[in-house]
């Protein structure tokens, strides 16, 4: 019996899975939900938009009915929405009558709590110790905002609380300007600390605090929007470089500076709309080897436009590259035969 | 370690040189990256030597510090823009429009003028995206692109202008601009920097400059090297045919993301809906486009051109190994003893260090300024107080338009190998309009606009804004006419054929050059004789690199290329 691939050849399937386009931009989605859990709301709805889309195109051409299935988990995951959204308002009703801030100290049971909250750049964790309904101490475990937020900033806050032994706003906001989410993270590090010790304290449902972060994580705001915009610009152009890079013979096309002087010199100059050979040097960036090869039928083969190239890259040169590659794509996909492998 | 700073600045020169002049056949950011690691070895070396360990782990901190994502990330986002544009057929409808254009009472004529001005008025984060799109429309103006409106001269002109313009609109553009590096730094002072301080300073001596692009191809350029462009006259026999013009079609998509792109990028300039990030803003307009436009994202990718990308990443790695290392503070102090030579002074230093990128034009303008910018910073308050900070803004506007602009003459790759290509001319054909309108007209003309409209704050009734912007209209007629007057005499002097037409070019750049350092020294010094002098004495020093580095001839060139031992 013949082992699947994934089993026999495990590297090798990886590898064959990474030169699949789709399959990298999944994982490009994969690692910046990883890294920025703020983001994953905004991810979820896109691939849920492209599913649909994809899913929808296939329902009208072959009559498949992932797009029902689709429609279906959308469903699913609206009433898990739903149900935990009514978890959520309820429990964060009944917290408004325990919240420990301010006189709410008096239900705070003596004892020392380590709470979290985010911050800009990750968890901030706090310790706090509570005596005679008074906060006595407050020691911080753990503060990743440290590169962006004057150091004195965090310390003055926590005097102020010390002095009133309970948790208050600060009294002087200005001087937290540009640390917002800094300042709300420790406050919310230490509300959650002090109500740790609040006997009998609502809390959200193991269902509801998986389901919430799973599909939404953090509410999306203009931060996370601005960051994903970067992040999405960044990564298709690291595609559009990698692309070129896993293609063997096509990797000098990276540093194509778009400067046309092979067009100048190309006896062909225009086909199709595509100006020569420069055009088939950036086809060859996008991986769309089967335009290569269309259009290659119009070169001449005289290597004008290597000489003229500043860095050297030649029409003959990425056309010769685009059939390699485009014969390997083929062999994998199991069309080639074994002639052609020889 | 007071050499450490003069062996590095010596490594990243060197490479640089040897990379323009032909020696090292790699890409320039390549090039830098090799530079940098290079810095940061021999920086670690000297800094074991003299502090230990701890100060050899402290520079991935100080070299990495120096890195500016916003201008990297507008650019990143700005070129997915004008990618959906191009995928969706965006620049047909503006061929489509601009026959409408032509039709109309401002004609041929006007509408050329438009179109050799559309990429300042677009003001792409890279020239060679509208570059890219409408050469191939201009070509067909000749005869030889079916039209044969234009003669072969005047498609020369039409071409190296239009290119000229686009290889500088990077400058002004609001995102992810060259000029925005420099509006960051000055930014630490003027409140309104990151709102563009340098935008119309560079749009206006940009155009001004275009123009005389077009009037040194049609009188100098074309009489250097007669026989470099090889574009096909019309027989006379069909001379006076008329050609059918051939239908220029849209898609409804291309009018869609046209709408699209001008409304992103109004959004993007006016901030109507409250201040966000200019990259949300463009990738929200760029997705939109997919959307509605319905292009690929393969079509979206198809926009992205890497070389401004790159070249903008590698110029701040090498600019922050530099930083690290003491490489900028040894440029500093070789400046700063330029200031204590008697006949240069400060305005002569000053007027040779913004001409630096037309001097040295590497393939994309961004490399060179992130790694100069901070030195320019640098004359003013925050270390060696030549400069105030009115003075650094007029002469971080000279410098930026000039470095913006250098990518259009560089033989590395640079932009006006585009118009060179479609022109059919042998490299460099392009080099001695360009070097000579950056260094002669625009570096000035910036200056003079930011001293006299972008500094002054004006109240509606305030006698000094009419005073100042009458003053702006003399130094344009001034500036322009002076060299007008320079290109007309100069090819009136021209022989047919003779080697000295390349000495009387040179004899004009110097002269060029040295009004142009004259007028810097004005804008910064007001009037101060002595600093005058010193700034025409810097800027003959910088035209004379810069005009002996104009190719005497071309055609040995092309030959020894088509034939000899290269092919």
């Amino acid at each position: 019996m013949t082992l699947p691939r994934p089993l026999r050849d495990p590297l090798g399937f990886l590898w064959s899975a990474f030169n699949i386009r789709e399959v990298r931009l999944v994982l490009y989605a994969l690692i910046v939900a990883a890294l920025f859990p703020s983001s994953r709301y905004i991810l979820f709805v896109i691939i849920g938009i492209t599913l649909a889309i994809v899913w929808f195109k296939n329902y009208r051409k072959t009559g498949s009915r992932k797009i029902l299935y689709f429609f279906g988990a959308v469903l699913l995951i609206k009433l898990g929405y739903f149900i935990s959204y009514y978890d959520v308002t309820s429990v964060d009703e009944a917290r408004i009558i325990k919240r420990p801030w301010g006189a709410g100290i008096s239900q705070v049971l003596d004892g020392k709590y380590v709470g979290e909250g985010q911050g800009f750049r990750g968890p901030i964790k706090t310790e706090v110790e509570v005596k005679n309904n008074r906060i006595v101490s407050i020691k911080t475990l753990e503060y990743s905002d440290l590169i962006s937020v004057k150091d004195n900033q965090i310390p003055v806050f926590q005097r102020e609380i010390l002095e009133k032994g309970m948790l208050v706003r600060p009294s002087e906001p200005e001087m937290f300007r540009g640390a917002t989410e800094t300042l709300t993270g420790y406050v919310n590090a230490i509300a959650s600390a002090l109500a740790k010790g609040i006997p009998d304290f609502p809390e959200y449902s193991v269902s509801s605090k998986v389901f919430l972060e799973t599909f939404f994580g953090k509410a999306p705001d203009r931060v996370t929007i601005n960051a994903l915009a970067i992040l999405f610009a960044a990564f298709m152009v690291f595609e559009y470089a990698l692309q070129s890079m896993l293609t063997p013979g096509t990797g000098r096309s990276i540093n194509c500076y778009n400067c046309a002087s092979c067009v100048g010199v190309c006896p062909v100059k225009e086909v199709e709309g595509v100006q020569m050979p420069m055009g088939l040097v950036l086809l060859t960036r996008l991986g769309d080897y089967d335009r290569v090869m269309e259009l290659s039928k119009y070169c001449v083969g005289c290597g004008r436009c290597a000489t003229k190239c500043p860095i050297g890259n030649s029409g003959p040169l990425v056309i010769s590259a685009a059939f390699q590659a485009a014969r390997q794509k083929k062999l994998e996909q199991g069309i080639g035969s074994e002639k052609e492998t020889a | 370690m007071e050499y450490l700073g003069y062996i590095n600045l010596g490594i990243f020169l060197a490479l640089m040189l040897s990379t323009l002049f032909g020696y090292i056949r790699t890409p320039v950011q390549t090039v830098l990256v090799i530079s940098t690691i290079l810095c940061l070895i021999v920086g670690a070396i000297f800094k074991y030597a003299a502090y230990g360990i701890d100060a050899v782990l402290l520079m991935p901190n100080e070299f990495l510090g120096g890195i500016i994502l916003h201008p990297i990330t507008a650019l990143l986002t700005g070129l997915f823009l004008a990618g959906g544009l191009k995928a969706s057929g965006g620049f047909d409808a503006l061929k489509v429009l601009l026959r409408f254009l032509r039709r109309s009472p401002i004609g041929l004529v006007g509408t050329l003028v438009i179109l050799i001005n559309l990429p300042v008025i677009s003001s792409l984060p890279c020239g060679r995206i509208l570059a890219a799109a409408l050469l191939p429309l201009l070509f067909t103006f000749g005869f030889e692109g079916g039209l044969g409106i234009l003669t072969k001269s005047q498609l020369i002109v039409l071409i190296g202008a239009f290119t000229r313009n686009a290889m500088g609109s990077c400058g002004p553009s609001p995102i992810g601009g060259v000029g925005q590096i420099a509006e960051g730094f000055l930014g630490s002072f003027f409140a309104t920097a990151s709102d563009g301080i340098l935008r119309a300073p560079q749009a206006f001596s940009l155009m001004l400059g275009t123009a005389v692009v077009a009037l040194f191809l049609k009188l100098i350029s074309q009489k250097i090297y007669p026989n470099d462009v090889s574009l096909r006259e019309a027989p006379d026999a069909m001379a006076a045919q008329k050609f059918a013009e051939p239908e220029i079609k849209a898609p409804i998509e291309g009018y869609l993301a046209l709408v699209i792109f001008v409304i992103s990028l109004l959004t993007a300039i006016f901030q109507p809906l409250g201040k966000m990030p200019v990259q949300s803003v463009l990738v929200a307009g760029a997705l939109l486009m997919v959307i509605v436009c319905r292009i690929r994202l393969n079509d979206l990718l198809e926009g992205i051109i890497l070389l401004p990308v790159t070249a903008m990443a590698a110029g701040f790695l090498a600019a922050g190994a530099l930083a690290a290392t003491d490489g900028f503070k040894a440029l500093g102090q070789i400046l700063n003893s330029l200031v204590g030579v008697q006949f240069l002074g400060v305005a002569g230093m000053l007027a040779i260090f913004v001409q630096f990128q037309t001097i040295l034009p590497l393939s994309c303008a961004r490399i060179l300024t992130a790694a100069l910018v901070p030195v320019l910073y640098l004359f003013g308050p925050a270390q060696f107080d030549f400069l105030n900070w009115s003075q650094l803004a007029i002469v971080m506007a000279a410098y930026i338009i000039n470095a913006t602009t250098s990518c259009g003459p560089s033989p590395l790759g640079g932009g006006g190998m585009m118009g060179e290509g479609t022109m059919r001319a042998e490299t460099g054909f392009i080099k001695g309009a360009y070097t000579f309108a950056s260094m002669a007209i625009m570096a000035p003309m910036a200056a003079i606009f930011m001293k006299f409209l972008n500094l002054s704050i004006f109240q509606p009734s305030d006698p000094r804004f009419l005073q100042d912007i009458k003053m702006i209209a003399a130094f344009a007629i001034l500036i322009a006419g002076v060299n007008i007057l320079l290109l007309v005499a100069g090819s009136k002097l021209f022989n047919k054929e003779s080697p000295n037409n390349y000495y009387i070019q040179v004899f004009g750049f110097l002269l060029g050059g040295s009004i142009s350092g004259a007028i810097l020294a004005f804008a910064v010094f007001e009037i101060d004789a002595v600093k005058i002098a010193q700034g025409a004495v810097g800027g003959f020093i910088a035209a004379a690199l810069i005009g002996f580095m104009v190719p005497r001839s071309l055609s040995k060139r092309m030959t020894s290329t088509l034939s000899g031992p290269e092919l």
